[in-house]
Parts: structure tokens; sequence; C-alpha cells
């Protein structure tokens, strides 16, 4: 078979080399966080069977042969490794129920928020940031410049806590902590996104309410990633309105506006791909931290919930799905990056 | 004025105050219709800034001094809007560097476009047969085809063709290329002045050629002024300029370029290196490096004066004599 | 010649202290010199000039703001103010051993692994891939909860997540050093390979680590009040700022608990941010900075 020259063909082995290394991550990915949910020093009974029974030796044999904990190291490994292959992740030792349903429950809910505040992040940055570039040294400048800076170095559990303080509990303008209103049933689930599945079902009363209660955490979780993505907006337009061919546009009797926000920003925004593509890393470790902050029930609270009560299944399973989540978004990130860049398109 | 074209005692410098640098020094030139302008020097002798000046596209700390007179209207008074009207409109400029001069995310087709539709009012299906139109003229290969292709997938020579095409889209009366060939091989070189000449033969397309490269002047050009640190030194017919040239720079100029038909044990270069533009000496800016400089050449500024001998315009004290050896090089 | 091109470059070649006048000059270089020496002040001296005990009840709970308690006191009537300034203690040594240990390791391993290649750097780099395939907070938790809360375990699972970055960084320099002439020349003249790397390649590439490292601190101190905050690293009744914050976050509407630490962290990751910042203008002045 000669090698490919079209176009897909090129992209489809580009894929393609990129998934035969995945394996062998995952492999990686899953025995380190293997290793590390065995290394902890104090007894994972004590959750599973409580304090009390702990003195009766035929409840703590029976847990300890169905929990696997009877087997050597050797011995759980292997039978670790089996059930994942078969999807299995074991069950919590907290919720008593499989850990691999566990966290597909509550998956939506953390990359809704996840979505959200990149979307914030990025529009917002990128608005900022051509705000920055076309008012180069002055005020508007200095303060979106000053605004950026300041929002990617506040602990985002504290920026959390500030604007819920801020905004609900002095200002009363947002609703409180929760994905919805108390005492009002999530929409009809078809896809966990409560704002599609409320749109989606007809429940059109719920979407404000949803989309309120998303604003904070997003806002919060997001706006880390405007700073990043406004100064690199800037100094990409500032870099692109260097550009001879920015000469040849103004030469043709474009208007400034044009040349700015068509030709120049055009290319200016090829590195926010990429940027926004490998932010899903720290968005992740955001929503971990501020989950808890807002009540939100995605996989952040349940990772910090795990870690708090020592359920190794859970902790295991929230590094393997942490680790496949951010190898699939920098590659999915990669393929876009090569298809919105004309040269590397058609090479 | 009758000229397309008139630039009187134009002066552009850099920045203020004791670090400003004067690039044009007080220049004076005139376009005809349908004549073909070069303009020629070394780097750094303000010939790209003073054209650059003429559609204003120097940068914000450049200040322009003097009037430059466009079929009548004197551009240095226009506003940013009549400016826009005149680029890509009555006066289109192309660059050296064809390979950063064009968008690279967009494709060649719209960018020619594009330029069709900034200046006249029509669809844009109608700017896309034009586009395809400017592409054949500029002997483009399959013209239709060649409308979808991004810049790197050209050559350059065919990206220098584009740029042509974009700046003549709407007609112009002038064309100002700011050397088109420098960064082209020699044999693409050829077929871009070819294209420019049958652009001022179909067209009657006025031009005005920037270039270090007496070889481009003299296949193209009808007259040529040489410059030498912002000013011009010699001036007039092209053919008066490589036969009787007296300005000793411009002897050094056709001197420097090494001959096929002569052996010759050595290379003629001038002396010295260029004068820095931030100074500004009262005498004659080539003196340091003039074989034939008196002492008024360092205390007086030579004016251009016509040469009876040789019929061009010419600043030096002391011309030299078309007896003397000289080496015309084509 | 470009227009862009006609505009002169004035910079001359300056003597390295006039540099580093005039990048200290910068408001911002300023700010982030002002920030590393008050807090160095404070981690020395803070045991002298505190107005109160950081771990004993001084005053009644919970009170606001007022002239004697310039931040009020907390849940346990605790002086807020005091235990913001010695929370320093906690954090700032912790994260500079950290950045020190990363380091040192991801240097050498990146050192070795770039210059002398094959399997050796196919090792390290399979490695660190491995180890940057996971969110880093997820890592470092699962990690802290494995060997246990206490800000020396919370040291170890940082570094852990911390030194592959190093590598990486280290690595790609020495690639690309490898290749310039000068230590071309070095290896026609016979010099052994460590030489090579110890004099002609290191020094080059150690710029990029310092400055990394320095601007790396603020963000040390930001994940380890992280970890802090989730019940790992720091435990009370440790004045860390993490816990802090999570204190406040128990007593929402005493706003006053959980601004003093958050402050603090602010501070310190701008400041290192823009120490590091001017920390690159000096040693390499070529590369790019703010426009």
């Amino acid at each position: 078979m000669s090698a490919p020259t079209s176009y897909w063909g090129l992209m489809f082995r580009f894929i393609f080399r990129r998934l035969v290394v995945m394996p062998f991550l995952l492999f990686g990915i899953v025995t380190i966080s293997f290793a590390i949910s065995r290394f902890i020093p104090s007894d994972p009974l004590i959750s599973i069977v409580g304090e009390r029974q702990l003195n009766n030796p035929v409840v703590v044999a029976a847990a300890k042969q169905r929990w696997g904990l009877d087997k050597s190291m050797f011995g759980q490994y292997s039978s670790y490794m089996g059930n994942l292959v078969k999807g299995d992740l074991g069950i919590s030792f907290r919720t008593k129920t499989p850990v691999v349903g566990d966290l597909i429950d509550r998956l939506p809910a953390t990359f809704e928020l996840a979505f959200t505040a990149m979307f914030f992040g990025t529009v917002g940055g990128v608005l900022l940031g051509v705000l920055a570039a076309s008012r180069r040294n002055k005020f508007a400048d200095h303060v979106s410049r000053l605004f950026a800076l300041v929002g990617s170095s506040l602990p985002v559990f504290w920026l959390g806590l500030v604007v819920l303080y801020v905004f609900y509990a002095r200002l009363g303008l947002m609703p409180g902590p929760g994905r919805l209103p108390p005492r009002v049933d999530s929409p009809e689930h078809i896809t966990g996104f409560y704002l599609f599945d409320a749109m989606l079902t007809g429940n059109f009363s719920l979407v404000w309410p949803i989309l309120q209660r998303l604003l904070l955490p997003a806002f919060a979780l997001g706006w880390g990633l405007m700073g990043i993505i406004s100064r690199l907006v800037r100094s990409s337009m500032l870099d692109e309105l260097q550009a001879d061919y920015v000469r040849t546009a103004r030469a043709k009797g474009l208007t400034e506006r044009i040349v700015f926000l068509k030709h120049a920003l055009r290319n200016a925004l090829l590195p926010v791909l990429t940027v926004s593509g490998f932010s899903i890393a720290s968005l992740l470790t955001g929503a971990v931290l501020t989950e808890t902050i807002f009540s939100w029930n995605g996989v952040g609270s349940y990772a910090v919930a795990a870690t708090r009560s020592l359920d190794y299944p859970a902790i295991n399973g929230v590094c393997i799905l942490g680790g496949m989540i951010f190898l699939i978004s920098n590659l999915v990130t990669d393929v876009l990056y090569a298809y919105a860049d004309p040269k590397i398109r058609l090479q | 004025m009758n000229s397309l074209l008139s630039i009187k005692d134009l002066h552009v410098s850099f920045g203020n105050g004791p670090n400003s640098v004067d690039a044009v020094r007080g220049i004076n030139l005139d376009v005809e219709r349908g004549e073909i302008v070069g303009i020629v020097g070394e780097s750094g002798s303000g010939k790209s800034a003073s054209m650059l000046s003429v559609l204003r596209l120097l940068p914000p700390t450049a200040h322009i001094r003097g009037s430059i007179f466009f079929e009548g209207q004197d551009l240095s008074n226009s506003s940013s809007r009549e400016m826009r009207e005149i680029r890509g409109g009555k006066i289109g400029m192309i660059f050296q560097d064809p390979m950063t001069s064009l968008n690279p995310s967009f494709r060649i087709g719209a960018q020619i476009t594009e330029a069709v539709m900034q200046h006249s009012d029509v669809s844009t299906k109608v700017a896309v047969s034009k586009a395809t139109g400017l592409l054949e003229v500029v002997s483009i290969p399959r013209p239709s085809e060649s409308m979808s292709l991004f810049p790197h997938e050209l050559s350059g020579g065919m990206k220098q063709r584009i740029m042509i095409a974009m700046a003549i889209a709407n007609d112009p009366e002038l064309l100002i290329a700011d050397e088109p060939t420098t960064a082209l091989d020699v044999t693409i070189q050829a077929q871009i002045l070819e294209v420019l000449r049958g652009l001022r033969e179909t067209r009657k397309l006025s031009i005005v050629i920037i270039t270090h490269d007496l070889g481009v002047v003299a296949g193209l050009a009808d007259n040529v002024n040489v410059m030498y640190a912002g000013e011009i030194v010699e001036s007039g017919n092209v053919e008066g300029l490589f036969y009787q040239s007296s300005h000793p720079y411009s002897r050094g100029l056709l001197s420097c370029v090494p001959r096929l038909d002569i052996r010759e044990s050595a290379l003629h270069p001038i002396g010295g290196d260029p004068p820095k533009l931030s100074e500004r000496s009262p005498g004659c800016s080539f003196q340091p490096r003039c074989k034939s400089s008196t002492s008024l050449c360092e205390t007086t500024k030579p004016k251009l004066k016509r040469s009876v001998l040789s019929r061009l315009m010419v600043s030096c004290h002391n011309p030299m004599e078309s007896s003397e050896t000289a080496k015309a090089t084509i | 010649m470009s227009a862009n091109k006609l505009e002169i470059d004035t910079e001359k070649r300056q003597s390295r202290l006039s540099r580093v006048s005039n990048v200290a000059k910068r408001p911002q270089v300023a700010f982030g010199l002002v920030i590393g020496i008050f807090w160095l002040i404070v981690l020395c001296a803070v045991s002298i000039w505190a107005p109160y005990d950081p771990l004993e009840a001084v005053d009644s709970r919970l009170l606001a703001p007022s002239m004697s308690h310039l931040l009020g006191t907390d849940a346990l009537g605790r002086d807020v103010l005091t235990r913001v300034l010695f929370g320093a203690r906690e954090s700032m040594p912790i994260a500079a051993a950290v950045i020190i240990c990363a380091t040192v390791i991801g240097t050498l391993l990146g050192a070795v692994a770039g210059y002398v290649g094959g399997w050796v750097d196919a090792v390290v780099m399979r490695i660190t891939d491995v180890v940057m395939a996971f969110p880093a907070i997820l890592l470092a938790m699962a990690i802290s909860a494995a060997l246990g809360p206490g800000l020396r375990n919370g040291f170890i699972a940082i570094l852990i997540v911390w030194w592959p970055i190093y590598a990486r960084l280290v690595r790609g320099q020495v690639l690309s050093i490898k290749q310039r002439e000068h230590v071309e020349a070095a290896i026609s003249i016979g010099a052994t390979r460590r030489r090579i790397l110890q004099k002609h390649v290191m020094p080059m590439a150690i710029t990029p680590v310092l400055v990394n490292a320095t601007m790396d601190f603020g963000q040390v101190v930001l994940f380890l009040a992280s970890l802090s905050f989730l019940g790992l690293g720091a435990l009370p009744p440790s004045p860390e700022w993490g816990s802090m914050i999570t204190e406040g976050a128990k007593n929402f509407y005493q706003w006053w608990i959980a601004v003093g630490p958050g402050l603090a962290i602010l501070t310190v990751v701008l400041g290192f941010n823009f120490l590091g910042d001017g920390l690159r203008d000096v040693l390499d002045p070529r590369s790019k900075g703010e426009k």
C-alpha cells in the first residue's frame, strides 16, 4: 500500500500514531494509580466495615474476602487489571456502589461546569485581548492586563468563595451554591447536562435558574483561563500587526478595523486554540477545588470525598479518569489545530 | 502640474530629538503618465521611505514634510479616508518579500476579490470573476482553480504575481514596486519584469520601481534616480545614466558590478560605509568615500544641476568627465 | 527595505549592572522585589514582631476586624493577621524545598537524557509522559491520601508531580544547544562528554531553569495551599494559608478569616511571577519581553 497523500489519509495516520501511544500511557496511569492507592497506610477496613464491627472476626473476614483484601499484592493487581479490561473499577468503599457508575453519574456535572468556564475564559479572553491590543499602552490596556494577571494568580477556590460571598451573601444578586434551586427536581435525564436537558424536554422555566447557578462557578473557574488567553491574544495581535501582510492589507485601501479584526485577528487566534484545548487539565484541577464550595456534585467533589475517606477504588478511578480525559483532550486539540492551520493541513 | 506624481522637497524622519533619523532629506521626483521611473540605491538610502510616504504606509513614528502631488492633489493634506480610497484604487503598491506579504490564512482568490470589492460596488460574483481575470493577466496558470489556493502552496514568483494582480485590481494610474524582485531568483525576476512591462504597454500604467539592482533598472525603466543617504544625487534618462553618468557614486555603483565580458583581476567596491542617518553633515554626504572630493565638498552641500555633457541632473561639485573610462554595464 | 525595519534599533550592549538596575526599575519587577523582601522579613522576624501567638486563643471568637485585631479573630479566637503572617513559615520553606529538589532532580535527569539520547532519553521521557498524563492535583491528592496528611507528605506529593516539568525543560534546552556550533567545536577538539555538558551546554541551559524556578515558587505555594484546602498537606492547628481558607469556608459569613490568606497567596504568586520575568530580562535580554 503506497503512502497516503490525501488530506484525510494523512490526518488518519496522524491520529493513528497518537492512538498507538495511548495504551502505553494508559497502562502507566492505571499501574501508578493502583500502586498509589495500595500505599494507604491506614486500614481501609475501617470505612468498609465501620469501627464497631472491627472486632468481629467473622465480619472482617467476610469483608476482606468480598473486597479482595485477602489476596497478595500481586493477586490484587492481577484481578484489578482483569476487572479494568472489563470496565470494572471496583466498588467505592464510601458509596458502596460501582465506581464506574458513580463517575458516569457525575461526569456531566463537571463537564457542564468546565465547558461553560472554558467558554467564558476563551471568549472573554479574546475580547479582552483584542481590546488591549487596540488600545495599546492606554488606560484600557493596562486595566485589562491587570485584570488578566490577577485572575490567573488567584487561588481558584478562594476566588470561588469570594464571588459567592460578594454576589450571593452580600449583594444577593446571584443564587447560592448548588446546581438547582432548592427542592426542585432535575430535568429529565437525557445528556446529564441540565441546561440541555431542560431545553430538550421543553422545561424552559428551569433554563434560567440553571444558567444562573452556572454563572458564578464558571466565572471563578474561567477567570484564570481568561487571563492567560487575553495576554496571549494581546501579544499575538501585536506580533501579527507587525507582519508584512498587514501592510499589504493597508495598501489595498482597507480600513484599520478590517485590517485589525479580519486579517490580523484570524492569524492571532491560532495559538488560542491550543491553549484553550490544553486548559482542560487546569479546569479539571479547578473543578476539584471549587465543586465543594458550590455544592456541585461532579467528579471533583467525588474525588475530594474519596480522598478524605481513603476510598481507594474511588481515588483510583478518579485518577484513571483524569488521565484519560487529559490524553483525549490533548489529542483532540492537536487534531483541531492541525485542521485549523492551513500550513499544516496541507502538508 | 502635468505630471501624474510630483514630489516636492520631501523630508522623512523617524523619531524625535537627538536620536532622530533623517531617512529622506529633501527630494524632488516626477512621474509622467505611462512612464517607468527607477529609484536606485543601497539599503538605507531612503528609497523605500520616500515611496511609502506617498501612500502614508510608514509607522507612526515617521514625520513627513513636503508636498506629494498626485493628479494635482496634495496627498500630504489628504484625510485618512481619502488616502484609503487612493491606496489600492488609484495607486497600487507591491512589496519586497512575497512570502510574507500575503495573509497565510486566506485563499488568494479571496484576497484579490477583497481588493476589488473595496474600491468598487460590485457583487461578490462579479468581483470573483474579475479576480480570475486578473490572474490570467499576470499569467497564473489555471486561473479558476488557482483562486482557491493558499499562499504557501505557491512559489515565490507566483506569489509576487498575485501581489501585482491585487495591486492593479482597480486599474490604478500608478504602481509602486518596492524591490519586487530582490527576494526572487534571477529567472523569476525576468518573468516579473516582463509582467510589469506588459502592464505598461496594455494599461498605460506608470510604474515606480525601487531597487538596488542596476540590471532591473536597465531592463525596465525610462528614467532613473540614484539615491544616496536620503538625497537624489543623479537622475535622468536611463541610457544617459549608464553611459554618461558623472556622479562619483553612480559611477562607483556601475563599476561595482562584475563583468562577464572583460577579464578583471579585482572587483571595484566603493570603499567606506554609508553614513549614519542620524547624523547630518554640512557638506556632501558622499564626500568621505569620494575619490574626487575637495575641501568645498566638506563644507557645502551640492545642488542638483543639469549637466551640460550628459543632460542628466547631477548633485556634485566635481562631476566626473565622460571621457574617463565609463564602465557601462547592462 | 520594509517600513518596519526603518525604525532604528537604539539598544546598545549594556553592562550587567546597568541592566539589572534598568530592569529593577520597572513597576512590576519593583513590586516583585518589594513582595519578596517583605515575605523574607516576615519569615525571619515574625516571631519577634508578631502581635499575638498564632496558636493561642487571645480573644473572643469570630470578632470582626478592629484596631486591635486588624483581620479579626477566627472560630477559635485566634488573631487572624498573626496567623496569616506565620503562615509564610508553613508554606514557603516547603515550597523552596520542593523547587530546589525538583530542579536538581529534573535538571540531572533532563540533561543526561537530552545529551546522551538513546534509550536513556526514551526511558526518562516515558516516565515524564506518564507522570504528566495526570492532572497534577489528582495525582498529588492520590499520593498524599496514600501517604497520609501532613506537610512532609505534601512535600513528597508535590515533588513527584513537579520534577517532570524541569526534566522536560532542561532536556529541550540541552537538545537545542547540542546542535549549536560551539558544541561541535568542543567535540571536534576531543572534549569528553561530561566536560562538554558541564562547561558548554549547562551554563546556557540554566537560564530558563532559574527563571522558571523563580516563577514556580509562587505556583508551588499555591499548590500546597490547594492541597491543604482539601484537607491534605497542612494539618490544623497550623496556620497554613490553604487550611485557613478552609476554615474561612466553614465560617462563610465571617469574611475576614479567608481574605487574609487569599491575599497573601496572591501577593506571593504575583510577586514571584514578576521577579521571574525580571530575572529573565536580566539574564537573557534577547528573549521577548512585554510589549
